[in-house]
């Protein structure tokens, strides 16, 4: 306690040599304290991220697997695909109905791995409903006349028509990635649920603006195609449970911006069970995609592993697509920010401890007849060290308090100054490949938790990544005290050195 | 050795080793002194008085040699040479060594503040000594570098007094005051070993001191002679 008191007035009474010290540890120390802020927010930011981004992926079949077969199929001649199509049996006909989809076994054996957390199988297709018409797919077929007025390009494609409309299946409808970014809202009745799927429940949801045209509600019925069947049983009747609204639309309708007559065709897709959508398209066993959401990006390597593994002997068919570019993109500023910070923070730690070291050098140096008049009345050199420790830890004190102070005025600005300036994106996706406007079918970079090709959901979030939000926390407080120890530790080497190795005699004779 | 000697000193040598060589400061140097004496050791500049007094006040170690204080080795590995210079001997130095960032009453309060004295008694004593010596009022809260040099040389005296040592050491206490001042402070010595019975021990190059010395050595080339009235 003595000590104490002896080295607390010491370090009033060394006011002025201990002031140039705190300036100089201060600057430092601000620095470091900016630096460690903007590395526990780039750090806390990204963990954020880790919890919504990163940690998608889906299992499909590959684009280059895609652009190969229709390569193939581009070479050959109409009447070669004619005659290739009337020789082909039952089991040929589904294979190569199925050629584009995933066996469901595959997506279900791939669910058990340890890192998935939630997953769900989806089938996309268009389904010829009767006595429904679809409006975009007539503007379109209607486009396609020519300027006299033939007929000629105004009749169905291939095997869609005025009556074909895009149905999106999975196991439970409030997971549909379109109702999950917000895209669409369901404003009457309810979603079809996991039951209804495994008991291929003939239930759907339709579009609002639809449902309105055609006066549906909620119980009615419609009545929808099986692909490629013909007479009595080639129809299911599918029961209205649930009605929605296209949100994103109505957003961008409201800015101007966009057509909506255009882009957002009113009441063309529609909802139901995996199980129902894929006996619609007749194809029993297989899914467009498996769709997975896992802990965090770090596990996106173990998961390709085990994909692999599993899809080992398929050619290379299956692609495991993740949305990891999207977290790099959201996150590879803030970790790069991250990155300059901790090279800042080493610097100037290392600079606080160049400081102190040469500080006290000089203030030992410059007091050494002190210490000598010290041990010479009868110090201990303990007596002596925890006086000298006590000046140490107040210069560092008082200097690590005002850093702090300092920091939350200038920790935001080191944070913007830290981050590299990027361009502001806006996650513009790719048009569908192969289909008609308002029948999107996937294809490309795009992963079905993004959901309609309306949504601005990944945009958004990588908006929210420009900013680093350095906020004052507790941790940053903690370390701080660590700061304060390991420089006044550093601090101390000196004056400790030199204590036990003064010998009084040498410098109380001295002038 | 009588009943009131304090200080027994005998065949101590002290060697530096320098660039050039070994450097024998103090040369199987032996003495006594009393409780109520003073005693001096005069001698040229380098002559090695100011090592025999280290050496005596432990802040040199001999290489040889036996040194006993109040019947206690001081050479012993055994013996707490912290606390002997804490509370049996008292140091003054030539250039005063008085802490400047304390106050004159700080100083004095020093060594008592290590020994362990409580604050309340640090502040009497203290106060006490410095009145005594001739430094009181407004002097009690001035530094070193406000005070004159005879001053200073007071607090430093007041200051080896403070644990109230049987031994006080003083290293060329007049060697940097002029004659009047140095007379002062001759006094204050004297008068500590002749009235209050302390054993002082002063080397200096003056010779002038030996009027007020009951015991006198001569020193030259780490020799040391008594020198006989």
């Amino acid at each position: 306690m003595r000590s104490f008191q002896r080295g607390f007035r010491s370090f009033r009474r060394n006011y002025v040599r201990n002031l140039i010290v705190m300036v100089l540890l201060f600057v430092c120390l601000t620095f470091s304290m900016s630096m460690l802020a903007v590395k526990l927010a780039a750090d806390n930011q990204v963990e954020t991220i880790k919890q919504t981004v990163g940690n998608y992926g889906e299992i499909k079949v590959g684009s280059d697997y895609q652009m190969k077969q229709f390569q193939e199929e581009r070479q050959k001649s109409a009447a070669e695909r004619q005659a290739e199509a009337r020789s082909m049996t039952a089991e040929e006909e589904f294979a190569n109905s199925v050629a584009g989809l995933v066996p469901e076994k595959l997506s279900d054996k791939f669910s058990k791995d340890e890192y998935i957390r939630t997953y769900d199988k989806v089938l996309e297709t268009g389904v010829t409903v009767n006595g429904l018409t679809n409006t975009s797919l007539q503007q379109l077929f209607q486009l396609r006349r020519n300027p006299e007025g033939d007929e000629d390009g105004g009749g169905p494609m291939g095997n869609l028509n005025q009556n074909s409309f895009f149905f999106a299946g999975n196991t439970n409808g409030a997971s549909a990635s379109d109702f999950t970014t917000g895209a669409k809202k369901l404003v009457e009745g309810k979603h079809f649920t996991y039951e209804d799927y495994k008991n291929e429940n003939p239930v759907v949801i339709i579009e609002k603006n639809l449902a309105t045209d055609n006066e549906l509600g909620i119980g009615d019925t419609v009545e929808a195609q099986i692909a490629g069947a013909t007479g009595a049983d080639s129809y299911v009747e599918l029961k209205i449970i649930g009605i929605y609204e296209t949100v994103e639309a109505e957003q961008q309708s409201q800015s101007g911006s966009i057509d909506t007559a255009e882009f957002n065709p009113a009441g063309n897709k529609f909802y139901a069970p995996l199980s129902v959508v894929q006996e619609l398209n007749a194809t029993q066993g297989y899914v467009e995609l498996g769709s997975y959401y896992f802990d965090s990006v770090d596990d996106t390597a173990a998961l390709k592993a085990t994909f692999k593994k599993e899809t080992a002997g398929t050619g290379g068919k299956y692609e495991f697509a993740t949305d990891r570019s999207d977290y790099q993109a959201i996150a590879d500023p803030l970790l790069k920010a991250r990155n300059t910070s901790v090279i800042g923070l080493a610097g100037a730690l290392g600079a606080c401890a160049l400081i102190i070291l040469l500080a006290m050098i000089i203030i030992v140096s410059g007091r050494t007849r002190e210490l000598g008049i010290l041990k010479a009345i009868g110090s201990t050199d303990r007596q002596v060290i925890s006086q000298f420790a006590v000046e140490v830890i107040c210069v560092c004190l008082v200097a690590i308090i005002l850093a702090m102070g300092a920091t939350a005025v200038v920790g935001q600005s080191m944070g913007n100054w830290l981050l590299p300036k990027t361009k502001t994106t806006t996650s513009q996706q790719s048009e569908p490949q192969g289909g008609p406007p308002g029948m999107r079918m996937r294809g490309g970079d795009n992963l079905y938790k993004e959901g309609s090709r309306f949504s601005v959901n990944a945009s958004s979030q990588k908006q929210q990544a420009q900013k680093l939000n350095v906020v004052y926390r507790g941790s940053l407080f903690l370390y701080g005290i660590l700061i304060l120890v390991g420089i006044s530790l550093v601090g101390m080497a000196i004056p400790v050195f030199w204590i036990i190795r003064l010998r009084p005699a040498r410098v109380l004779s001295m002038e | 050795m009588t009943e009131r000697d304090i200080l027994s000193v005998k065949d101590v040598s002290k060697t530096f080793r320098v660039k050039a060589g070994d450097v024998t400061a103090v040369s199987a140097a032996s003495l006594t002194a009393s409780k109520g004496e003073v005693t001096t050791i005069v001698g040229p500049s380098g002559s090695g008085k100011t090592t025999l007094l280290y050496v005596i006040g432990s802040l040199e170690k001999p290489e040889s040699g036996e040194i006993k204080v109040s019947g206690q080795d001081i050479l012993d590995q055994a013996t707490d040479l912290v606390r002997y210079r804490r509370e049996d001997v008292g140091f003054v130095f030539q250039f005063f060594n008085l802490v400047p960032t304390l106050t004159a009453l700080e100083n004095v309060m020093l060594p008592m503040d290590l020994a362990g004295v409580p604050v309340e008694e640090q502040r009497r004593r203290a106060s006490e000594l410095l009145e005594n010596m001739g430094v009181g009022g407004r002097l009690l809260k001035a530094r070193p570098n406000k005070m004159s040099g005879g001053e200073n040389q007071r607090v430093a005296i007041a200051r080896a007094l403070a644990n109230d040592p049987d031994m006080i050491l003083a290293d060329e206490p007049t060697g940097n005051l002029d004659t009047a001042t140095g007379q002062t402070v001759i006094d204050i010595l004297s008068r500590l070993a002749h009235e209050n019975g302390k054993c002082v021990l002063m080397v200096t190059h003056d010779e002038s001191i030996l009027d007020v010395s009951d015991q006198s050595f001569h020193m030259s080339d780490g020799r040391l002679s008594e020198i006989h009235a």
